[in-house]
């Protein structure tokens, strides 16, 4: 038995989440924006009266940031924000275009990521292989986890 | 088998609510037994206690429960009969028994068993205690001898068990009957009240589930009523006996008295035993079993029913509250009102509509907003009011916690309670119930001295701690003081000085004492009379000033005892807040933090760029502004808007954009993710979708210190 999962495309590459950790999905326009936004936070969205903060995937897995021949600027149509709800906070994903639901069968996923992901790989629970694609599987709690982890918030590191 | 698992499920919260009640009185008249043990009104109201106690949990099946209840009621009853004599032995026993008691309550109401407590050692010091009395002993000979197991009873109670061991040595035959009121009939305990009478003349009457006690709020529990009867004369009898009008329903179960007597580890499947209905069996089967079937339901099935239900009862548990009932009448009052308002609403839009004068029409359309206005605010009123309750919820375990620690500690301890009935927000209990108790540990553990270098230096030989709770403003402030060591804050400076923390050698008295609250300060490498008065104070003032959004603040006297001063914001969902803008963006101060608003002239600002002050008063205090902490920096003009913040002692600066308006705003959290310097301590919608920031002025202090 597989889990299901949404796929979405950031930069160059394909991610997932699982489905059961999805709350909603939202167009960009709902976003709002936050003066001096703390590290990875590209804003906020009220939903239905709750303040949720959206994590820039971008600067948090440090992807699609001018490397050669593949930086591509999202079509700002298909930008949307997934909500996610990881224990009982909730988190909103900024990605590129959401793609589509999959099943990812547990014996189809690879455990380490480094090899694909270099530098974040620690926020890659797994990659699973699917017909021709390959789909970074994200580990929520770590994206959202603040301070421990955090680039730039931690001394000593560039 | 769904409806069974309701059924129970609702009795056992219904258990839950009452006992935990019961559980806490039964504390508290200890503890007035305690000071006053002659007083036969607290002894009567002890033994009512364990009585409930014991028949409730009974008919749940807590056996243990039960059996401890009921041992304690029989040593409470020989008092109550003046023949034992409450010394301190049988104090300590009945203390212990209550204590125990309520962790099986706990452990209850998180899914967990009585049964998993050993209560051998507490029911032979109960049995000793009451054989102390002198010819007592007798009196209780069932009480079990060393050893044997707590749990040989059944939901019956000794005397149940008695009556029907000699209703089967005279051949008597035990029935259970079960009979069901019409459920539209309004007078539901009148009805079963005649069956049980009409049964009473005609049998023997065990048991009655619910008690005949006929509260008439509680008549709706009066809709079914199980009776354990014996009688010589079959069943035939005591069905024309119950035969009473408006009774929809009535069954009689022959059961077997080996199912009642015999002891069983599982409480919940002792009670399916005698309830074999709930267990799921349709009605009419079990009446047609053979004696023994019904009530010997095949463990498993019975086990497993409770354990599902045990899960649901606890799952539920959280959610519900208790409301005093004048309030709901408040509220709906206010929503009469507001429905009277609709409907004048809906007709002058339909005046307008038929040419009224839109003149006309506006003007009541105002006085219909106003009255709007005045409706909202009160049932937001209402609504705060239900999440309020005593701070005595809180309050009432101290004695306790101060006689027991003062016991341990050989430091005879006075407490004065003050303010129990200060109402606190619900939310706050758990919050608050740890720092405080910390707080007085501490004055036990360490402010206050043993008897005899109290009398040598010249204080009575019982130490006082003092716990108040009052309200002021929108604040309640709580105060627990005691006259013990105090601390010296010249030895704070030296052991800071010694741990490198710089301009310690400079600090004054606030800021030395403030030193306490870090973490890490002052452990035992501290000379004795500081030892361990900062252990865990971090953790106090991290949960008063963080979670809370309050301040705790220390003032002491060597010799003379420490006062320890905690306030914090009634509630945390909705605050009184001044708007202000800066840049874009909006941010609210809480009305609490904000000391004045002022003009503030670019000349009168002083300082580099960064660590900047004013003049405020007689003293020099920081300018912080909006513009530097969230933008770009400050606009430069002649003359800037500013707020004086103040957060305890501190005072600052905050220069603003634009002063707004005073409004009440509702508080959401806000998350560590948005709040990497902890400058916020929530935020707001407004109702044009508008976001707010709430700052925490506590970066004043931190800025400062």
């Amino acid at each position: 038995m597989g889990e299901r999962y949404v796929s979405f495309s950031l930069a160059n590459g394909h991610f997932c989440v699982p489905v059961n950790q999805v709350l909603q999905i939202l167009r960009r326009e709902n976003l709002i924006e936050i003066p001096k936004p703390p590290p990875y936070v590209e804003g906020v969205i009220n939903l239905r009266g709750n303040i949720i903060p959206v994590v820039n995937l971008r600067a948090r897995l440090e992807v699609g940031r001018g490397e050669k021949g593949e930086h591509r600027e999202p079509d700002p149509r298909k930008r949307r924000v997934i909500i996610t709800r990881v224990g009982s906070r909730s988190y909103g994903l900024d990605v590129d275009e959401v793609r589509e639901i999959v099943d990812i069968d547990e014996s189809g996923i690879t455990q380490d990521a480094t090899s694909l992901f270099g530098a974040r790989a620690d926020f890659i629970r797994g990659i699973a292989r699917r017909d021709e694609s390959l789909y970074l599987m994200l580990d929520l709690p770590r994206v959202f986890a603040v301070g421990r982890d955090m680039p730039g918030t931690r001394a000593g590191q560039s | 088998m769904a409806v069974a698992g309701i059924d129970e499920a609702r009795l056992r919260k219904a258990f839950l609510e009452e006992a935990e009640e019961l559980c806490q009185k039964l504390g508290d008249s200890l503890l007035a037994l305690e000071t006053d043990r002659g007083n036969t009104d607290v002894v009567n109201e002890v033994f009512r206690l364990t009585h409930s106690l014991k028949s409730e949990s009974a008919l749940m099946g807590f056996t243990a429960l039960s059996e401890l209840a009921h041992r304690m009621e029989d040593v409470l009853g020989s008092v109550r009969e003046g023949r034992l004599v409450l010394e301190k032995p049988v104090m300590d026993g009945i203390f212990a028994g209550s204590d125990l008691i309520a962790e099986m309550m706990a452990a209850i109401s998180k899914g967990g068993s009585d049964a998993d407590f050993d209560t051998t050692a507490i029911l032979q010091e109960l049995f000793l205690a009451a054989g102390r009395g002198g010819g007592s002993a007798s009196e209780t000979a069932a009480a079990p001898t060393a050893g044997t197991p707590a749990a040989s009873e059944m939901e019956l109670g000794e005397f149940e068990k008695r009556q029907l061991t000699e209703a089967r040595d005279r051949g008597e035959a035990l029935y259970k009957l079960t009979v069901s009121v019409d459920p539209a009939e309004s007078m539901k305990f009148p009805r079963a009240y005649l069956v049980f009478f009409n049964l009473e003349l005609v049998s023997n009457v065990v048991k009655v589930v619910p008690p005949m006690k006929g509260e008439p709020e509680e008549d709706a529990r009066y809709a079914t009523t199980t009776l354990l009867v014996t009688s010589a004369g079959g069943d035939e009898g005591l069905r024309a006996a119950a035969a009473v009008d408006q009774i929809a329903g009535l069954r009689i179960d022959r059961c077997d008295y080996d199912g009642y007597l015999a002891s069983a580890r599982s409480g919940s499947a002792a009670w399916l035993k005698a309830h074999p209905e709930r267990a799921g069996m349709p009605p009419g089967v079990a009446a047609g079993m053979p004696p023994g079937v019904a009530a010997g339901m095949p463990p498993g099935v019975a086990a497993g029913a409770a354990g599902g239900m045990l899960q649901a009862a606890a799952a539920v548990e959280k959610t519900t509250i208790r409301v005093d009932t004048r309030k709901l009448d408040d509220l709906w009052s206010l929503i009469a009102e507001l429905v009277l308002h609709k409907s004048h609403i809906a007709r002058l839009s339909d005046d307008l509509g038929h040419g009224a004068d839109v003149h006309e029409v506006r003007e009541e359309l105002v006085e219909s907003f106003d009255s709007l206005d005045k409706i909202s605010s009160g049932m937001q009123q209402v609504m705060m009011d239900t999440r309020m309750i005593p701070i005595s919820v809180i309050f009432s375990k101290f004695p306790r916690l101060v006689r027991d620690l003062s016991r341990k500690l050989g430091k005879p301890v006075e407490l004065i309670l003050s303010g129990e009935e200060t109402e606190i927000d619900r939310s706050l209990v758990e919050a608050l119930s740890d720092p405080l108790t910390h707080i007085i540990r501490n004055s036990l553990d360490h402010g206050i001295e043993f008897p005899e270098e109290r009398v040598r230096r010249g204080k009575s030989e019982k130490g006082r701690v003092s716990v108040s709770a009052r309200r002021q403003g929108g604040n309640i402030v709580i105060e627990l003081a005691d006259d013990g060591r105090g601390m010296d804050s010249e030895q704070i400076r030296r052991k800071a000085i010694e741990m490198g923390i710089s301009g310690a050698a400079h600090f004054n008295e606030a800021q030395l004492l403030e030193l306490v609250f870090l973490p890490g300060f002052s452990t035992k490498e501290v000379v004795t009379d500081l030892s361990g008065r900062g252990v865990g104070m971090d953790v106090v003032a991290n949960r008063i000033r963080g979670e809370l959004k309050g301040d705790v603040v220390l003032g002491t006297q060597p010799g003379g005892g420490t006062r320890v001063t905690l306030l914090f914001p009634l509630t945390l969902t909705i605050v009184n807040a001044l708007l202000v803008r800066g840049d874009s963006q909006l941010y609210a101060i809480p009305l609490t933090d904000v000391d004045s608003t002022a003009k503030l002239l670019a000349t009168e600002i002083r300082g580099e760029e960064g660590s900047e002050y004013s003049s405020w008063m007689d003293d020099a205090i920081p300018v912080f502004s909006l513009g530097a902490l969230f933008g770009k920096g400050r606009h430069k003009t002649e003359e800037y808007f500013a707020t004086v913040l103040r957060h305890g002692d501190s005072k600052a600066f905050l220069v603003v954009d634009e002063l707004i308006e005073e409004r009440d705003i509702v508080i959401k959290p806000v998350d560590d993710l948005l709040n990497t310097q902890r400058l916020f301590s929530g935020v707001s919608v407004l109702e044009d979708g508008r976001l707010v920031f709430i700052l925490d002025t506590s970066f004043i202090r931190r800025e400062r210190v």
